[in-house]
């Protein structure tokens, strides 16, 4: 295996590229071809790879991937593919699930790209994938996360 | 409190302070109760957050692209001649030697012989992931604590069973990868395999017995 191989097929990036594709598309067929289309890509241009570290090159061919399906596909409304309510079971817990993930849609995409990218990377390590200082990342972070606590009615005020 | 005070909050529950920054937002917490609140609804946020990261879809998702990563992996051809076979049919009939010694012998031609194919023995290693955080410490010596810290790891991944490593050491990122069982008898087990840094590799074996266990840089 080479060197870009790798990298490309550890499971840390695995992890990485899933959890940023699910906060894009929010649902998990989408999420599935984002990062099949993801990894071919990466695939067809490993010759353009020239850098040391995979993360940020393969991220913007993700984010990149993203953009063209948004563009053939209709968007879908917030909230219509989020889950039917059953009469059985744990209403509460079903409850807080659906509040949690109408409150993650809620998010700007770029909210929820932070807050997915720090499930597995660094502050440092997100701030060079978007090409932002680490204190202008931190400040981002804190914004998503206060706008979801409060969305979530985890806040006193 | 301050929106710094608030960022030194969520940096601290990150993980992501040094460790004179989380003194002061302990002792932030401590003093003040908006800070302990608002600790309290941070965490809350993020047992959401990770709830959602972590919820059944995900593994879902985990389940079918792990199958394709699988399926687009190269697949590896073992080469028709195994230098290890020759040299444990060349041992085999000699009872007098011991297994150790031919142990020795492996581990010394894997110094010499980049290419070398091991012998064939059934990888045992199919474990979760394994990931490891060490913060260097101001007067630890880079180089020894590296080997050290990545001996550990590699031993720790061996009884993890697991094949794939990450190891953070300070703000490095080595991921690991124990490739093939070179060894496995009573006494000794072996494993050859490489680590990643920055494009770079380097190939090594690690061995353990009852009593020791070893780690050899080769190339």
């Amino acid at each position: 295996m080479t060197n870009f191989q790798a990298m490309l097929f550890s499971k840390t990036l695995q992890a990485k590229l899933m959890n940023i594709a699910m906060s894009k598309t929010f649902n998990v067929p989408d999420a599935e071809d984002l990062v099949q289309t993801t990894y071919l890509k990466a695939m067809e241009r490993q010759a353009q790879f020239s850098g040391d570290k995979i993360d940020p090159w393969i991220v913007t061919i993700l984010k990149n991937a993203f953009i063209d399906s948004t563009r053939k596909k209709k968007p879908d409304l917030p909230g219509d593919d989020l889950p039917e309510l059953s009469e059985e079971g744990d209403q509460q817990g079903a409850l807080l699930e659906r509040d949690r993930d109408m409150c993650l849609e809620k998010l700007d995409e770029s909210e929820r790209e932070v807050i997915a990218m720090k499930q597995t990377m660094t502050y440092e390590d997100i701030a060079e994938v978007l090409e932002i200082k680490a204190g202008s990342l931190r400040v981002k972070l804190l914004r998503a996360k206060e706008k979801f606590m409060i969305c979530m009615g985890f806040d006193n005020d | 409190m301050t929106d710094q005070d608030k960022i030194l909050i969520m940096s601290y529950l990150d993980n992501e302070l040094r460790a004179d920054e989380v003194s002061s937002v302990e002792a932030l917490i401590s003093s003040d109760s908006d800070a302990q609140d608002y600790l309290n609804q941070l965490k809350m946020t993020n047992n959401e957050v990770d709830a959602f990261f972590s919820s059944e879809d995900m593994k879902l998702l985990d389940t079918s692209i792990s199958k394709f990563v699988e399926d687009l992996k190269p697949k590896e051809v073992a080469s028709s001649f195994q230098f290890g076979e020759v040299i444990s049919s060349f041992f085999a009939p000699k009872q007098a030697l011991s297994y150790s010694f031919t142990a020795v012998l492996f581990l010394a031609v894997g110094l010499f012989f980049q290419n070398l194919t091991y012998q064939e023995i059934l990888f045992d290693l199919n474990g979760e992931m394994y990931e490891k955080q060490v913060f260097i410490t101001r007067g630890s010596s880079v180089d020894v604590g590296l080997k050290g810290e990545m001996h550990e790891m590699i031993l720790e991944m061996v009884q993890n069973k697991s094949p794939e490593g990450n190891l953070t050491y300070g703000s490095s990122v080595y991921a690991i990868f124990l490739e093939v069982k070179t060894i496995e008898t009573d006494a000794l087990n072996c494993y050859a395999g490489k680590y990643y840094i920055a494009g770079e590799n380097q190939e090594f074996v690690f061995c353990e017995s009852d009593q020791d266990t070893s780690l050899i840089f080769i190339n």
